[in-house]
């Protein structure tokens, strides 16, 4: 085949001309209108410019179920700080990054974002910022988490990072305590998950308060996450006949164990710790929780009216999914770092300077008598949250405060 | 006496569903000679068509035939539009396909579920009532149906294998593939109804999984297929009897430890059992010291 033949094949039809001319003509009026609209917007838009917030969060992964249910809280405290002006003008945008409940990938999101962001929210597991919080402390870049059980982490990494979340050192302690004296009980067996940071160390604490008081600890008994079968443990614990038992575990496998105990016949108080209390916790054990207590900072079945409204909000939102602990650290976390950005009149817009992110962690570290959704509290030398908890009952599946 | 009771118990209960995940697998390997990495996720699908079933109708015997036969035929579809591709191109892109297509289902399911959050079957087909004791070990309805249903499947296995035609070809490919070939055997579809029936098996198990579990998450699969997979090198890659022989030794290796000694050194003794045995026996327990299959 020559080339002529090609060129014979390829040549353009006079109805491809046109075409090609009507295509030309549009291109041509769209550009106008874009140079012709285009800086108008850009003028309207100049003011309002909104501020990124990068969200470390884990969407993907087994601490999924966490990631999301932040989210969609703190979605909704980012909608009320932009109702009430924004930030110095600008309104707030959240970017969600996803950590895939992956302590590496949230410390290489930490070293993306430091190089384009004035601040970050999160991580919300407490693994993660194990790994995040150096990073940033190490780019000198502020973040603000919200599920940090772990008043240990904080402290390590002063004064880039902080914290909505009472860590389970303020809570842990003294709600055992009073479980000690509700109960009566002498003797008790632990089940931790030592596979899980937060859960070791609130199991840990509650056991230290329980020897505090004269309890003996009879056994501990270590278990691991998504375990298949509790029998053997609970036969353990049959055979040891506590007269309590004090479960430090995820909420699902805590439901589980509970669970367990109860279908096995074992009729004993048991403590939770406070991670282990949320939604799913109540949906695995139902009503074998029959004689448990807790210690939280926040429950969705609370009476305050600023609690029933988020609630009502959140349920809306999550369709149907009710709010955990997390969910409220997490709006309070929005709320905190908008409000410290306008106590510091930084923005990081136009890209953020080490004196603006100073100036934004001293706001921070400087928080008294904020408000928050359901308290007002302070920040604390350590970089988290200070304040005082609830102590809860479940009787039956039935979740209610404890006088 | 309690404690030694609850042993033999767990060791009965969990070593029957540990058998049935390692059916599966090593059947799976039997016949298409691939280790089949999301056979832990199919056994989650199985876990969530169960659930779907049972929120209509909570039945759980119901739940199982629904779990196996959504995992069967999901097990037709991913052999036939996934690994029969990849036939014949070594054992590493089955190996990688195997494991994302395991992160798709858990993501899939993540998604599609309430966002990952647990759920569990109604209480109406988890069957808690606590029937009678055995030297002080209460035994659960579940813990007899689960243990009966695993019963009435590996002898329909049994059966299926070695007394019907569709058997015959299944052990003729996982034997001799060529030779099958040559004697007129079908063996990529003999393939495809062993994967189907290797993840049939994976669904079963799933929803007795549900049960004991108490709830059910898209994850929940990640450390049993790794468990199912350490039952088959232990017992050995493609043998059915080594399957169900690793499986009680871990069970009764789990329990004993957990009772007697410290559950946080169940998975390292379990597991340290099973790397003596493969240094000592690489083909496993009962498996067949054969390097290549011809």
């Amino acid at each position: 085949m020559s080339n002529a033949g090609y060129r014979i094949h390829f040549r353009p039809s006079m109805k491809t001309s046109i075409y090609r001319l009507q295509v030309l003509g549009y291109a041509a009026a769209f550009a106008l209108t874009a140079i012709a609209v285009g800086p108008a917007n850009a003028r309207a838009a100049g003011p309002a410019e909104p501020i990124q917030i990068p969200v470390l969060s884990s969407q993907t992964g087994p601490g999924a179920s966490y990631g999301e249910n932040n989210v969609t809280a703190m979605e909704m405290a980012a909608a009320e700080v932009n109702a009430h002006g924004g930030v110095l003008g600008h309104p707030i945008a959240l970017e969600v990054q996803d950590t895939q409940s992956s302590p590496s990938q949230a410390a290489i999101l930490v070293r993306q974002d430091a190089a384009k962001y004035l601040a970050a929210l999160g991580p919300n597991l407490s693994n993660d910022a194990k790994a995040a919080f150096p990073v940033a402390v190490q780019l000198k870049f502020p973040m603000v988490s919200s599920g940090i059980s772990d008043a240990r982490i904080m402290v390590a990494n002063r004064p880039w990072t902080f914290s909505t979340f009472i860590p389970a050192q303020v809570l842990a302690a003294s709600a055992t305590e009073t479980w000690v004296k509700r109960t009566g009980a002498k003797t008790i067996v632990a089940i931790v998950n030592n596979q899980d940071d937060a859960s070791a160390i609130q199991e840990s604490l509650m056991q230290a308060a329980v020897a505090k008081d004269g309890v003996k600890v009879l056994k501990v008994i270590t278990v691991a996450s998504r375990q298949p079968d509790y029998s053997a443990e609970v036969s353990l614990v049959k055979s040891l006949a506590p007269q309590g038992i004090i479960v430090g575990d995820l909420p699902p496998d805590a439901g589980a164990i509970v669970k367990a105990l109860t279908t096995a016949g074992v009729d004993v108080p048991v403590m939770i710790s406070m991670n282990a209390f949320t939604p799913d916790f109540l949906t695995v054990a139902g009503k074998s929780a029959r004689n448990v207590s807790t210690f939280t900072e926040f429950w969705s079945g609370l009476q305050e009216p600023a609690a029933k409204k988020f609630t009502a909000a959140y349920l809306r939102k999550s369709h149907g999914v009710p709010p955990g602990l997390s969910a409220v650290t997490s709006y309070d976390s929005v709320l905190l770092l908008a409000d410290a950005m306008r106590r510091a009149h930084v923005t990081g817009l136009g890209g953020s300077t080490t004196q603006e992110r100073e100036a934004l962690i001293h706001a921070l570290a400087a928080t008294k008598g904020f408000h928050g959704l359901l308290q007002s509290y302070d920040i604390g030398s350590e970089g988290y949250r200070t304040g005082a908890g609830f102590y809860l009952r479940i009787t039956n599946g039935v979740v209610s405060l404890a006088k | 006496m309690i404690l030694l009771a609850a042993v033999i118990v767990g060791t009965i209960v969990l070593g029957s569903i540990y058998a049935l995940m390692a059916i599966g697998l090593n059947l799976i390997y039997a016949v298409a000679e691939v280790v089949q990495l999301a056979q832990g996720d199919m056994l989650v699908v199985g876990a969530y068509v169960g659930y779907l079933i049972t929120r209509f109708v909570p039945n759980l015997f119901l739940a199982e035939i629904g779990a196996i036969v959504g995992c069967g035929l999901l097990g037709v579809v991913v052999q036939l539009l996934l690994f029969r591709p990849l036939a014949g191109r070594g054992h590493l892109p089955p190996l990688v396909a195997g494991l994302m297509l395991g992160t798709a289902i858990e993501e899939g399911l993540r998604a599609t579920f309430f966002q990952g959050n647990p759920v569990r079957y109604p209480s109406g087909a988890t069957l808690s009532t606590s029937l009678f004791n055995v030297a002080g070990v209460p035994i659960s309805e579940a813990q007899v149906v689960i243990v009966a249903i695993v019963a009435v499947l590996a002898i329909g296995l049994n059966l299926l294998l070695n007394r019907t035609k569709l058997g015959l070809a299944m052990r003729a490919v996982a034997e001799r593939p060529a030779c099958a070939r040559m004697l007129g055997v079908p063996v990529a579809t003999v393939v495809t109804l062993g994967f189907g029936l290797g993840s049939a098996l994976a669904g079963a198990a799933g929803v007795l999984i549900a049960v004991v579990f108490s709830y059910i998450t898209p994850f929940i699969g990640i450390d049993l297929g790794f468990v199912a997979l350490a039952i088959c090198l232990f017992g050995g890659l493609g043998s059915l009897s080594g399957a169900v022989i690793g499986a009680f030794i871990l069970a009764f290796t789990e329990q004993v430890t957990t009772i007697y000694i410290a559950s946080s050194y169940k998975d390292a003794i379990a597991f340290t059992l099973i790397i003596v045995v493969m240094v000592f026996r690489p083909s496993g327990l009962m498996g067949r010291l054969v390097a290549e299959r011809p």
